[in-house]
């Protein structure tokens, strides 16, 4: 039988390790939540504590933007929010309109100098800020964009015969052709959205193509904020077409069903449309016999490209409010887009940030600013209700890739989907 | 002669054909633990092979240090050594003084209360989520062990039940001589029926135990704060950094395992026999 | 006269005691039960997002829910889902249970051997089959690339995403198999010799004895059986997130994506009562089915 008294020791022992996590911090705590890479959001966070000793910061990595969406909602739901969290910036209005974020406005036009920069970012004007203005108000600080550039394997093209990267979607599609090889399982592009639907990359493919046939997915009125939805319109429609003829008739992109891991460091994909957040990926996890290279996104129609980003903003329920707004104040500056861009690959958003060196002058990254400065910049408009339109818009766009709807029929039901969402 | 060795033969032809099967069967139900065994102790460029390569040549058993480097493991075991060990404390002790009071005492609409008790048995859990979480923020509760500990201190309905069940198969006469010696119910409970109920409450501590280890849905609802993440939190955090780690992960897993694995392997010969005896009269 | 008040009073005493002995048990149903069950159906009847008070909208909810495809779609996998597990499952352990009943050397080796899958529940192990059902370097392919089948591309299908969790589902068979192991522990031994004795062989064994006398604790495996698969999450939310294209969106990963991802709690209790529903009349039309061919002592 048991001893009762050791017994009662192990309960005491036990309730009082329960006890030890509600002993009484000295420090300040501001808990950050972010995605990856870890280095990145270390060092920013390490640098932080420097120069305020007196403060700690939590990071939280989260595996995606989907997973954070989700915490996030929970934590507002609970009322138990993080102090500053860097997310999507489509999600700024989103979360705007349902009054779960911190106005942001007095800070920024205190610190107009710090956070806008001096003199006022080319990119980066008035036109970033507009997205994340709900109603009048500002609701969050810029912390990194990016905008799609084409990524392709040079070995892959060289065994083709192609000397260069494809500049038309023409092109795209003719070269991507010649460098697919069914036997080798080889194909000419692929998409990043399948086996996970997550809305973001599902949508990111579709935006990629979307400008260079003038799509646009919705209007939204600067006035009311609600959102005119052209979702089946015939550019919409043509853009998702040309992306199912890619995989279904000219058979160059892969299938779904054939998506395997590692497909670009085993050297299965010759050509891709990403972002400069994948460059730091790849510098880490790509084999070295695998030669990569960076090179304008292809035009159609348009020389247009979007740009996509994410933001930092403070829930509403933070109990930290000032020491939240200073780390994301300087989450957003410039020290920090460089800490950031060097972890993660990307580009400096600022581009007082581009002049130095590895942006002057490594090839990836002037190709990318090239392209920033050559092409249509088109900001996509977002609206409250955002994210869950778009997560079903999405469906319809995945059923399309998946071959289960035709463009036209996915983009009807889209439209009608988000139509009787957005009015609930 | 002859009919005693062909009766032999026939013996061992069965006997023979039965491990074979049994075999079968632990292959099938054990391969997925072996292959992720394999896997854990695969240096990265032999993971993605095919067909499979089963001996990892060599062992990577740096894969399980790297692995726990890279995450707080330890706060997540710590956290979830924590809330089980409530649990089970809770659990155990409601349970045991609600069966008792079930199975042996007479009180008036004891039967009805027993059949409510057995009717909530039934009720998903996912049913009352929403109001217990909006109860327990209410309460202030969110982002604390309470919500995962405190409801187990209540007498959760399964265990009430198979105590009970358990208990009715116990002899009363021990009890109705300790009642004439004068004890109380309370006495009669801890110092006559308890020793007899420790097969059934060995049972229910493991099957609390494993429960509470492999609990998802609710850690995922009421914790916020990475510090305070259990390990089943923690593991779809490193998954989601480390997605192609296939080896990382497969450590990761295991060690996240080994918990309930080395528990069942200490415990099995009452884990088999105390279901079978609790849950048989239903 | 004193007799009477003594025993009333006696009887006050016992009540009071077992009632006190219960009282954890009570209030945990009223707290955790019954209470939330009540809060649940008055909630169902409002819109609640948390940040704005909640406001009542009558039976909005209920109407929305049955002209909305997810509903359906979500309802339609669970059954799929629980339709397909509990039977295999049930027929598996019934098997497993009758096989490990042998009285050989070594029998509790592999009774241990196949309870292990249940003792491993959650995401550990959802982690683990997520990769065993890989289409090119997982296990579940490679196996059958052994036996000369080519593997379908399982949790990226939408046809073979369901096939793929039903088929992890049915490898847990270790809870309701060791029940059947005490179920046939439990028949006595001169049935089988009573049939034997009439000239019956292990065919007319099983059909006559074995299975009627097991019949309650078929029974009772399965109204469990089916009331846990229908909570099926975890898998779901680890393994396929509901995809590809929804094909394994269960009712509760919805419920959640309802009330805990959109913050739609008003929403989210009505599908919280809808199963409820579902779970109550499915488990009362098994009672009372079970008068025909449960075996009653």
């Amino acid at each position: 039988m048991l001893n009762w008294r050791r017994l009662v020791g192990y309960i005491l022992i036990v309730l009082f390790l329960a006890g030890i996590e509600s002993a009484v911090l000295a420090k300040t705590t501001v808990t950050w939540w972010t995605l990856g890479p870890r280095e990145g959001a270390e060092e920013i966070k390490q640098v932080y504590e420097k120069k305020n000793p007196d403060v700690t910061v939590e990071a939280l990595i989260l595996p995606s933007w989907d997973d954070l969406w989700k915490k996030l909602m929970v934590a507002v739901a609970g009322g138990v929010t993080p102090d500053v969290v860097r997310g999507k910036d489509y999600w700024v209005v989103d979360l705007a309109s349902r009054k779960a974020l911190l106005p942001l406005d007095d800070v920024i036009e205190k610190n107009k100098k710090e956070i806008l920069g001096m003199p006022p970012e080319r990119i980066y004007t008035r036109r970033i800020y507009d997205l994340y203005t709900y109603q009048g108000r500002i609701y969050a600080l810029p912390f990194h964009n990016f905008w799609p550039v084409l990524v392709y394997n040079e070995n892959l093209f060289k065994e083709a015969g192609l000397r260069r990267a494809p500049r038309t979607f023409e092109e795209f599609r003719e070269f991507g052709i010649k460098l697919t090889n069914p036997e080798k399982k080889q194909w000419g592009t692929m998409l990043y959205t399948y086996t996970r639907l997550e809305p973001t990359l599902v949508l990111w493919s579709f935006y990629v193509y979307s400008l260079q046939n003038k799509a646009i997915l919705a209007k939204v009125a600067k006035e009311t904020g609600e959102p005119t939805f052209l979702l089946d319109a015939p550019e919409s429609v043509n853009t998702l077409q040309w992306i199912v003829d890619s995989i279904y008739r000219y058979k160059f992109c892969t299938p779904p069903e054939a998506i395997s891991p590692n497909m670009i460091e085993n050297e299965k994909v010759a050509m891709w449309i990403t972002g400069q957040f994948s460059f730091g990926g790849y510098d880490r996890t790509m084999p070295p016999n695998v030669k990569w290279a960076v090179a304008p996104i292809p035009v159609n129609i348009d020389k247009g490209i979007f740009t996509e980003g994410n933001a930092l903003f403070i829930p509403a329920g933070t109990k930290n409010k000032e020491a939240a707004i200073e780390f994301a104040k300087f989450a957003s500056g410039k020290e920090a887009d460089l800490i950031w861009s060097k972890w993660s690959g990307t580009m400096p958003f600022r581009d007082s940030n581009w002049a130095k060196p590895p942006y002057s002058n490594t090839p990836r990254y002037v190709v990318s600013a090239n392209e920033m400065k050559t092409y249509k910049l088109v900001f996509p408009q977002y609206f409250p209700g955002y994210t869950e339109v778009m997560s079903k818009v999405a469906e319809s766009l995945q059923a399309a890739f998946y071959n289960k709807m035709s463009p036209l029929d996915a983009m009807k039901k889209a439209q009608t989907d988000a139509v009787s969402m957005a009015k609930k | 002669m002859s009919n005693i060795k062909f009766k032999n033969i026939r013996i061992i032809a069965w006997k023979f054909f039965l491990y074979l099967l049994m075999s079968l069967g632990t292959i099938i139900f054990t391969l997925p633990f072996l292959w992720m065994l394999s896997t854990s102790l695969k240096p990265s460029n032999q993971v993605f092979i095919y067909p499979i390569q089963w001996i990892p040549k060599p062992f990577v058993w740096r894969n399980y240090i790297d692995a726990w480097r890279s995450a707080p493991f330890g706060i997540y075991y710590l956290n979830t050594v924590i809330i089980t060990v409530l649990t089970v404390l809770g659990t155990v002790l409601s349970s045991i003084l609600s069966a008792y009071g079930f199975a042996r005492l007479r009180f008036k609409g004891r039967d009805t209360l027993f059949l409510l008790i057995l009717s909530a048995m039934m009720l998903p859990n996912q049913v009352t989520i929403i109001p217990q979480f909006l109860m327990f923020k209410f309460l202030g509760w969110l982002n604390t062990f309470l919500p995962l500990t405190v409801p187990a201190f209540f007498g959760p309905p399964f265990y009430i039940f198979l105590l009970r069940q358990y208990m009715l198969t116990l002899p009363t006469e021990l009890d109705d001589a300790a009642f004439i010696d004068g004890c109380s119910k309370f006495q009669v409970l801890i110092l006559i029926l308890l020793p007899l109920l420790k097969p059934a409450v060995f049972t229910m501590t493991i099957l609390t135990f494993l429960a509470s280890w492999n609990e998802f849905f609710s850690p995922l609802i009421y914790l916020s704060e990475m510090k305070k993440y259990t390990v089943t939190l923690g593991l779809t955090l490193f998954r989601g950094e480390f997605v192609t780690y296939w080896n990382w992960l497969m450590a990761a897993s295991v060690v996240a395992i080994l918990p309930c694995l080395l528990i069942f392997m200490l415990f099995q010969r009452y884990f088999i026999q105390g279901i079978a005896l609790t849950g048989l009269k239903g | 006269m004193m007799e009477i008040k003594m025993k009333l009073r006696r009887e006050l005493k016992e009540n009071i005691e077992g009632y006190l002995f219960i009282s954890p048990a009570l209030l945990g149903v009223l707290i955790f039960s019954l209470g939330p069950m009540v809060a649940s159906l008055i909630l169902s009847f409002m819109q609640y997002d948390i940040v704005t008070p909640p406001r009542l909208i009558g039976f909005s909810n209920f109407r929305n829910l049955f002209i909305d495809p997810l509903f359906s779609k979500a309802l339609f996998n669970t059954l799929y889902y629980v339709g397909g597990v509990v039977p295999l499952r049930l027929i598996v352990a019934l098997l497993a249970a009758i096989l490990l009943n042998q009285k050989v050397r070594g029998v509790t080796f592999f009774r241990t051997a196949y309870y292990i899958p249940s003792v491993s529940a959650g995401v550990a192990i959802s982690i683990v089959w997520t990769y065993v059902f890989d289409p090119q370097y997982g296990l579940m392919n490679s196996v059958l690339g052994y036996l000369g089948i080519p593997g379908p591309p399982w949790i990226q299908s939408t046809t073979w995403a369901m096939p793929a969790l039903i088929l992890m589902g049915t490898w847990s068979i270790g809870q309701p198999m060791v029940i059947f192991l005490a179920g046939l522990q439990g028949i006595p031994t001169h049935l089988y010799e009573a049939v034997s004795i009439d000239g019956g062989n292990w065919w007319h064994k099983f059909r006559y004895v074995t299975l009627p006398m097991l019949t309650p604790v078929i029974f009772f495996n399965m109204v469990m059986q089916i009331i846990g698969t229908f909570q099926i999450f975890t898998s779901v939310y680890i393994i396929t997130n509901g995809g590809p294209m929804n094909s394994t969106l269960v009712y509760v990963f919805y419920l959640y994506q309802q009330a805990f991802q959109w913050l739609r709690m008003g929403y989210g209790s009505a599908l919280a009562w809808i199963l409820f529903l579902i779970i109550f009349i499915l488990t009362l039309m098994q009672f009372r089915i079970s008068s025909l061919w449960v075996y009653h002592e």
